[in-house]
């Protein structure tokens, strides 16, 4: 009886096994071993950008690429880590190549350069590259030409945010114009209300962040749309990671459509305001 | 010069209707029904557009018929000169003037400087939401100065009336009223004559009109109710009330020109134009006042029909002083909201850009602005934040420079009539 009794144990401890080794062995490995840390780790810019990653309420870490991370780890039934080292949007790139994370989710756009080094998904939001002008700047340099031929000229400098893909943009818009980095948004913020740049090239979900928290600063600034220019924002992946991607671009595949940032944002500004949308009178 | 002895018939007794409290009790029925009835209110929108209407309909030919007919017979009489340096001076003092209060109730009073945060903020807001409707409208006004004079000349005559494009109009009225008083013949007196019975017809309809007057006002007041978004406002109260208190010292100084140079008691003088103010406040159109600024100089105040038919018509296209001093304070607002430093040469430039660019001004308030481009430029204020700010003010402002531009053009007549007289027959 008691042989028998073993050797039942032992084929369902066999059983077992099996079928919790070929559990794993369905998994390709760079998935398998995000799920066997148990953590996803996301590399993300080290400083805030709204509505893109920022502190919510309670400092909990909320925004656009802060929720597609979450629904991604959520679908892998893993925990989201943040790696926030990176003090240029650049780095966030060379850590994912690095393999110091599992992604880059960090308002990242997929421009040629970066490529070389890591994969991009599928686009997951397509945001607008907007300037914000300084009024004073301009009422006192325009002098019959028009922004575009302004902003061309090397003596009306142009700010970006440091090894960010703006800083490629705004050559690639505006040849001939002078670009100069600035190491975070605030410190880029403070440069175009001062004037020491004449403009600023910059995501516009970022800039209407901005209006709808400092409406007084509209006064010295003034935002322009840029027509027909759009930016798409793509998650990095280590470039062995090839199932990973295919497995990410299928998720956000399956995501629900992106409303258009553009009308959605100018809604949650007048909201924000107490005002209903559509012009006052 | 001491006529007061028959001053007290002046003013004849009129009908019913036509009476102050008449109106008055009309204008309040009509904004009170407006208030507790908005719906029933905006159904009377049609009526005010009609009476709105029927009054603009007699606008243009009354200013080309009271333009050329009256400059004919200048031209045929002597002295005609005299009085046409007259009017250059008197108008070219007064917009100066106009200029320099603006810039004084500015100056003194610094809508734009130590703006709350909470009102900086409002206006930053103000700024994001009207920009899209406005960069429209600035981008089609906005032109070289050189454009203003091409487009002063009628290509076609037809094509400039049935646009009720003012300026055209004027310059080819002065044109022809010129040409015909310099024909020599008996055939260019009679061409006048005839002008001039086409003149008074026209009068006779506005005059028909005037007895709807009370009910028209009810329409209008019943009809416009305030807009929404008030608390946005809240940075602009100071530059608005610095407008309003511009506009009551002109409005001051233009009474005691009318009642110094007429030949009736001060009341009586405000009396007179009591219709015509009100028709410009609540019309909000210098334009719709015009005729009845005609008939109550004529009337009421006993003008010379000649000077009176030049300069009113001519002047409200041109002699805009209302609008000329809302100009000077805008730029002096402007500069102070971005703290820019007002020496001597830039004052200089806004008094003396502002009186001309307040000349070319035309249309509404947030429209016009567009000829202080350069004024606002050579000072290094945003010339989109102006269109932005003008075109929110316009409901409160456009009232009270439309009456100032009436006004003062009857203040110019009335100087004009005593200085630059040419009759033949005047001792």
């Amino acid at each position: 009886m008691a042989g028998r009794y073993h050797k039942i144990v032992v084929a369902v401890f066999f059983l077992f096994m099996t079928s919790i080794f070929e559990a794993f062995a369905e998994y390709p490995p760079d998935i398998r071993g995000i799920i066997d840390r148990g953590t996803l780790t996301v590399a993300m810019y080290e400083k805030d950008m709204p509505p893109f990653f920022m502190q919510g309420p309670g400092g909990v870490l909320i925004g656009i690429d802060v929720r597609l991370a979450e629904d991604i780890a959520k679908n892998l039934g893993v925990r989201v880590q943040f790696n926030r080292k990176a003090k240029t949007f650049n780095e966030v790139i060379d850590i994912v190549a690095k393999g110091e994370a599992d992604i880059g989710i960090s308002l990242l756009s997929a421009t040629p350069q970066r490529a070389i080094k890591v994969l991009f998904s599928e686009p997951y939001i397509t945001v607008h590259p907007a300037l914000l002008v300084n009024r004073l700047y301009e009422a006192n340099t325009r002098k019959r030409n028009t922004l575009d031929q302004l902003l061309r000229k090397p003596e009306n400098p142009i700010g970006v945010i440091g090894g960010s893909a703006y800083e490629r943009y705004a050559r690639d818009f505006f040849p001939g114009a002078r670009v100069i980095p600035y190491p975070d948004w605030v410190s880029l913020k403070k440069a175009v209300v001062k004037g020491e740049v004449f403009a600023v090239l910059q995501s516009e979900a970022t800039l209407n962040i901005m209006i709808t928290e400092e409406p007084e600063l509209y006064i010295t600034l003034r935002k322009v749309e840029l027509k027909g220019r759009e930016d798409y924002l793509s998650c990095a992946i280590p470039a062995t990671h090839v199932h990973f991607l295919k497995w990410v671009n299928a998720l956000i595949a399956g995501r629900p459509p992106q409303e258009s940032t553009r009308n959605y944002l100018y809604e949650i500004i007048l909201k924000s305001w107490g005002l209903a949308s559509g012009p006052m009178r | 010069m001491t006529m007061t002895a028959n001053s007290k018939n002046t003013i004849q007794r009129t009908h019913w209707i036509k009476s102050p409290w008449t109106v008055l009790a009309f204008i309040v029925l009509g904004g009170l029904f407006g208030y507790f009835f908005p719906g029933a209110g905006q159904q009377l929108s049609p009526l005010a557009r009609i009476f709105i209407g029927l009054m603009q309909m007699c606008i243009l030919p009354i200013m080309i018929t009271a333009i050329v007919s009256s400059l004919g017979k200048l031209i045929k009489s002597p002295g005609s000169i005299r009085m046409l340096k007259t009017l250059m001076v008197v108008i070219l003092v007064g917009i100066l003037m106009a200029s320099a209060v603006g810039i004084t109730v500015g100056l003194s009073g610094k809508p734009g400087s130590g703006l709350s945060q909470s009102a900086k903020a409002n206006l930053g807001k103000m700024l994001f939401i009207s920009e899209k409707t406005t960069a429209q409208a600035m981008n089609e006004s906005v032109a070289p100065v050189s454009d203003f004079f091409v487009k002063m000349v009628p290509t076609n005559i037809f094509s400039a009336l049935s646009d009720g494009n003012s300026l055209r109009i004027l310059i080819f009225s002065i044109l022809l009223g010129i040409a015909i008083g310099l024909v020599p013949l008996s055939a260019s007196e009679q061409a006048i004559d005839m002008l001039n019975a086409l003149f008074e017809a026209f009068k006779r309809i506005i005059g028909w009109i005037m007895y709807a007057l009370p009910f028209g006002l009810f329409c209008i007041f019943a009809s416009t109710l305030a807009t929404t978004g008030l608390d946005l406002f809240q940075s602009l109260a100071k530059f608005i009330l610095m407008i309003y208190i511009g506009a009551l010292l002109l409005f001051i100084v233009y009474q005691l020109a009318i009642w110094r140079f007429s030949r009736v008691t001060f009341f009586q003088s405000f009396a007179a134009l009591r219709d015509t103010y009100i028709l410009a406040l609540a019309t909000a159109n210098s334009f719709i006042a015009l005729p009845s600024a005609l008939i109550a100089v004529q009337k009421n105040l006993k003008m010379d029909e000649q000077t009176s038919n030049l300069i009113i018509p001519l002047g409200t296209v041109i002699n805009r002083q209302g609008v000329v001093m809302c100009f000077s304070l805008t730029a002096i607002f402007l500069a102070q909201l971005y703290q820019i430093p007002l020496g001597p040469e830039k004052l200089t430039v806004i008094f003396i850009g502002s009186a001309l660019a307040g000349m070319a001004a035309l249309g509404r308030l947030g429209i016009a602005v567009a000829t202080l481009a350069f004024v606002l430029d050579s000072i290094g204020v945003p010339l989109e934040v102006a269109f932005v700010i003008l075109f929110s003010i316009e409901v409160f402002v456009e009232p009270l420079t439309s009456l100032l531009i009436i006004q003062s053009n009857c203040a110019t007549a009335a100087v004009v009539e005593r200085y630059g007289k040419y009759h033949a027959d005047t001792p």
